[in-house]
């Protein structure tokens, strides 16, 4: 009985279909994220941790939770598909047939596995606050314990590029318009009131301490003056799904070499 | 430096065109003779040269790796593609591929040099290694899926005429050609996970773009893990074609 679920599961043609469903999910996720209704609950979904969402937002977002559980699901069935492939194969290899090309070619779905959990990990792991627009002298304070004292934003270019439109912005804001270097913002990280760290945050160079960063995403510019748009992000997954998404690259690579010495 | 680009991609459509017309003119018999064959290798290099110059001028006028843009697009995907259709589609069983890969080409040119807009504007976000590596990684994958779709389509046209049995060389060339673009999509896409965490703290968004990415990347999965009816060598050609095709239309266009 347990061979029987076994051979079940580690069906090829069940993983052809379940990519396809996988792919259909995602086309339809990909069309419908063009609808406001959709729209806002992807928003909802990107601004906090996808288990708070689901836990105080996802009532009133009815078809994006029912999209996303049809998704999650599906992923699943691979991953159990994957692994079922993959004791079969390992089974049914002999000791002196496991050479370089069943070692990579093991390797690299055991990978592609890891990278799956990784993102699957991402929803339900860390803490992430919504952005927030802030001045010169604001503090944001979380109900974690986490808080942002922004003392100074330094701009130095010409503020009217930052209300720029969004189909202009590439052309306004060039290398020459816009010091991504010179322009930035000095702030202090805390947690329960103490500083933890402090430093300059730029865009695409975040202020970290630990798993935890404060990123800069772009200036504002209004009538009250300068704004900085932050978040403070807690991500502890983050190292181990770069490294794992860099390894998959590269045994994916390696069995790509080993078919051209094949051929 | 515009004008010297463009001028050198209109010289690069017209060697690869007239390696085209050659080729055709000669038939298949002459190819065998090797004159008509050599001449038009010496135009389609000739083009790559003239091509490789062009992307070289624009990486130097820019000081950037390409972006999306219609000229710095087809500029980077035709002279992927040409690289892989001069180097790859010289062996024996690959040279059906070689005319058609090389009109790709010069479509791809001739498409650069009636419709763009110019080379994009420096926007500060491409000065960052990661952003840059992301859309040229991205671009390389749509040239290598290029060739991978034409080396599909080939046998499957071929196997469909010809109604053969034997396993073609051509089914495998083409699956090694969409590995190899699959690896050089996943390094864009983790380019891309380094800029999304670099600026906005997390790896991915539930957005348009990430759906599509992902989709992409299991359509590329599914010609090599297609069930045992799909094993036949024209299902799987026909397989192959469809989803590079697909693919190549969500990465290009």
């Amino acid at each position: 009985m347990r061979g029987l679920s076994l051979n079940a599961w580690a069906s090829l043609a069940l993983t052809w279909y379940v990519l396809m469903g996988i792919v259909g999910l995602l086309y339809l996720g990909a069309c419908l994220a063009g609808y406001p209704f959709f729209e806002d609950g992807l928003s909802g979904m990107n601004a906090v941790v996808v288990l708070h969402w689901i836990t105080a937002h996802a009532s009133s977002h009815p078809l994006v939770l029912t999209w996303l559980a049809g998704l999650v699901l599906t992923a699943g069935a691979l991953g159990i598909n994957l692994a079922a492939c993959l004791c079969q194969r390992f089974a049914n290899t002999k000791k002196n047939g496991r050479g370089a090309r069943f070692w990579v070619f093991l390797g690299l779905h055991l990978i592609f596995g890891m990278v799956m959990t990784l993102h699957g990990l991402e929803m339900i792991t860390g803490e992430k606050y919504p952005w927030q627009q802030m001045r010169e002298g604001e503090s944001f304070r979380t109900d974690s314990g986490w808080g942002l004292n922004v003392h100074e934003i330094i701009f130095i270019n010409d503020v009217n590029i930052l209300n720029s439109d969004r189909g202009q912005r590439r052309m306004a804001m060039t290398v020459e318009k816009f010091n991504v270097r010179a322009n930035l913002v000095r702030a202090s990280l805390l947690f329960n009131g103490k500083v933890v760290t402090s430093g300059d945050i730029r865009i695409m160079e975040p202020l970290t301490h630990k798993n935890i960063r404060v990123v800069l995403n772009r200036f504002g510019y209004g009538p009250e003056g300068l704004s900085a748009r932050l978040r403070i992000v807690d991500a502890p997954l983050h190292k181990l799904f770069f490294i794992s998404y860099a390894l998959l690259i590269i045994t994916l690579l390696a069995w790509v070499i080993l078919r051209f010495q094949r051929s | 430096m515009l004008e010297i680009i463009l001028i050198l991609m209109t010289a690069s459509a017209l060697c690869f065109s007239l390696a085209v017309a050659i080729r055709l003119a000669a038939g298949r018999k002459a190819m065998a003779d090797g004159l008509a064959n050599i001449l038009a290798d010496i135009f389609a290099w000739a083009g790559l040269i003239f091509l490789v110059s062009a992307a070289m001028c624009g990486w130097m006028e820019t000081r950037r790796l390409p972006v999306y843009g219609r000229l710095e697009t087809n500029l980077h995907v035709g002279l992927i593609l040409a690289i892989c259709v001069e180097l790859a589609g010289r062996r024996p069983h690959l040279s059906d591929v070689q005319p058609w890969g090389r009109t790709v080409v010069c479509a791809l040119i001739v498409v650069a040099l009636f419709t763009h807009d110019g080379l994009n504007p420096n926007f500060y976000m491409y000065q960052f290694l990661s952003v840059q590596l992301f859309f040229f990684l991205r671009l390389s994958a749509g040239g290598v899926l290029i060739f991978a779709f034409l080396l599909f389509a080939s046998t499957w046209i071929r196997l469909l005429v010809s109604s053969e049995n034997e396993k073609p060389g051509g089914i495998r060339a083409a699956a090694t050609a969409l590995i190899l673009g699959a690896v050089l999509f996943l390094g864009a896409e983790f380019s891309g996970t380094l800029w999304s965490s670099l600026s906005s703290g997390d790896t991915w968004h539930w957005s348009r773009n990430f759906f599509r990415s992902s989709a992409v990347f299991l359509l590329l999965m599914l010609p090599l893990h297609a069930p045992a009816s799909f094993k036949k060598n024209v299902r799987a050609a026909g397989l192959g074609t469809l989803c590079t095709a697909a693919v190549i239309l969500e990465i290009v266009l």
